[in-house]
């Protein structure tokens, strides 16, 4: 197993993965910079008003959407110039072989999760944000983020295992980011179904004017029973896989 | 009795009506190279492909080193190197990389990559992105990549498609060294009698996802007397179209 996630780490091209954490540091930490000064008179310039403002967008947008990209990049080394009959007559199983896919895209997530939260801290402290952050709630927070994303993380490789243009991967990712402007508005009870905005349910600080209405419980089972499942099919579909 | 490397028995794959593979038995020897040679799409590909597990047959058996195959899959492909479709490669890494990716996978030493990449006559080109190798090197490549770990049955789907004649030349005189060199058996397909012919010594003729013939190519020249090779193949598979 070792071997085939080494495998997945050398085929993997670094320096996209850094570009797009370039961008959503950048895009988020000058919002979050920004809309401090702008929004002193509403906010106060505290920890949990900078969070929210940094997690906003990345939450929503990057995210989920870099789950897919990065998704589509993974299978894209095999789709490309007949790899899947280069990886196919290996000596591992399929499942093994998948697995190792999964657990390299949940590794990059986890490395832009920790990136982005190590990012936020430095920005705060650098900018001057107001009191004290709360290190065990920005800790939970990063943790949590992850774990949403997996689901989603499952469901993206179950689809680009299957579906070789990178392009339209992409598109349709833009397209399902979008009802996330909505959707985050809902009670998670609602909202949860839809496996974008995961990530926002179970990011955002409580407490501040963005956060949305959360149970937990049912948000926590849902992505537990929901992460199983994906795997579970996009494995499985990944058995049947006839190359032609 | 002889021992086979490579037996397939009953060997069928059908695609709603239409018969790709139907009733395929080969049987290919150790230290040989077999010619499976046939018309585009009579069905060679198909047929590597299930003894690969790329593809799951309707029916009949595969049996490699005399263990069943899917059965026994794992160990059965550490000791089998497969260039399919070719060429197989990851285009935005080196040579070098897509070689180490393999030996990763399949427990090689870093001496014999580069024993593998001279051989193929790589060595000067290791650290160059394959997307700029030519078509040549990209095979001879795909040849590295499917013998690094030194299987004992190596099986080659048209490696010399698309090659000029140089690069022909060139992949078949590699390939017509590999039993003596490296003790491997091969199986490679061509729809070209006269490539099969210069390297072959066992020759088995699909047509339309059928077996018509199975044997030495010694005898098969023998059973047609004075007719040319050419001639015979087209007798065989009752068709005017050249093979």
């Amino acid at each position: 197993m070792r071997k085939l996630i080494a495998a997945e780490a050398a085929k993997t091209q670094w320096i996209l993965i850094a570009f797009l954490i370039a961008v959503d540091l950048l895009v988020n930490m000058s919002l979050g910079i920004s809309d401090l000064d702008m929004l002193q008179e509403y906010y106060a310039a505290n920890w949990p008003h900078f969070l929210m403002v940094v997690y906003n967008f990345h939450t929503m947008f990057f995210f989920p959407l870099f789950s897919g990209i990065l998704a589509a990049l993974l299978c894209s080394y095999e789709h490309r110039s007949g790899g899947w009959n280069q990886l196919l007559v290996m000596p591992y199983s399929r499942t093994r072989m998948y697995a190792a896919k999964y657990i390299m895209l949940a590794m990059i997530l986890a490395v832009i999760q920790l990136t982005f939260i190590g990012a936020a801290v430095v920005t705060g402290f650098l900018t001057g944000v107001e009191g004290n952050m709360d290190l065990g709630m920005v800790i939970i927070s990063a943790f949590s983020g992850w774990i949403s994303i997996l689901p989603l993380a499952a469901l993206q490789l179950w689809f680009s295992s299957r579906l070789s243009s990178f392009g339209i991967a992409f598109s349709l990712n833009v397209a399902c980011v979008l009802p996330n402007i909505v959707l985050s508005g809902l009670h998670s009870l609602y909202g949860m179904w839809f496996p974008f905005v995961l990530p926002f349910y179970a990011m955002m600080p409580q407490g501040t004017p963005f956060a949305p209405r959360v149970d937990e419980l049912s948000l926590y089972v849902w992505i537990g029973i929901s992460l199983a499942a994906a795997f579970l099919l996009g494995s499985r579909s990944f058995q049947k896989k006839i190359i032609t | 009795m002889e021992q086979y490397v490579l037996e397939t028995s009953d060997l069928t794959k059908t695609y709603g009506n239409y018969s790709a593979v139907d009733g395929v038995s080969l049987k290919v020897p150790q230290c040989s190279i077999y010619g499976f040679l046939g018309a585009n799409g009579a069905g060679k590909s198909t047929t590597m492909k299930m003894v690969l597990g790329l593809i799951k047959p309707d029916r009949g058996s595969i049996r490699v080193f005399g263990r069943p195959f899917p059965q026994e899959r794992t160990r059965i492909l550490r000791r089998v190197g497969a260039l399919i479709e070719s060429p197989s490669y990851y285009g935005h890494l080196t040579g070098y990389q897509n070689l180490r990716i393999v030996a990763k996978l399949m427990d090689v030493s870093e001496s014999q990559i580069m024993e593998t990449l001279e051989w193929v006559r790589l060595e000067n080109q290791a650290d160059k992105k394959v997307k700029h190798y030519s078509l040549g090197m990209k095979q001879r490549l795909g040849i590295a990549m499917a013998i690094v770990h030194r299987p004992k049955l190596l099986i080659l789907d048209e490696p010399t498609n698309g090659l000029d004649p140089s690069g022909i030349q060139e992949i078949r005189s590699f390939i017509k060294s590999i039993p003596e060199k490296f003790g491997m058996t091969v199986l490679i397909s061509s729809h070209l009698l006269h490539e099969i012919e210069q390297i072959a010594e066992h020759v088995g003729i699909i047509h339309e996802g059928q077996l018509i013939y199975q044997d030495t190519l010694a005898s098969l020249q023998e059973k047609g007397g004075d007719l040319p090779l050419e001639r015979i193949f087209l007798e065989m598979t009752g068709q005017g179209r050249s093979l």
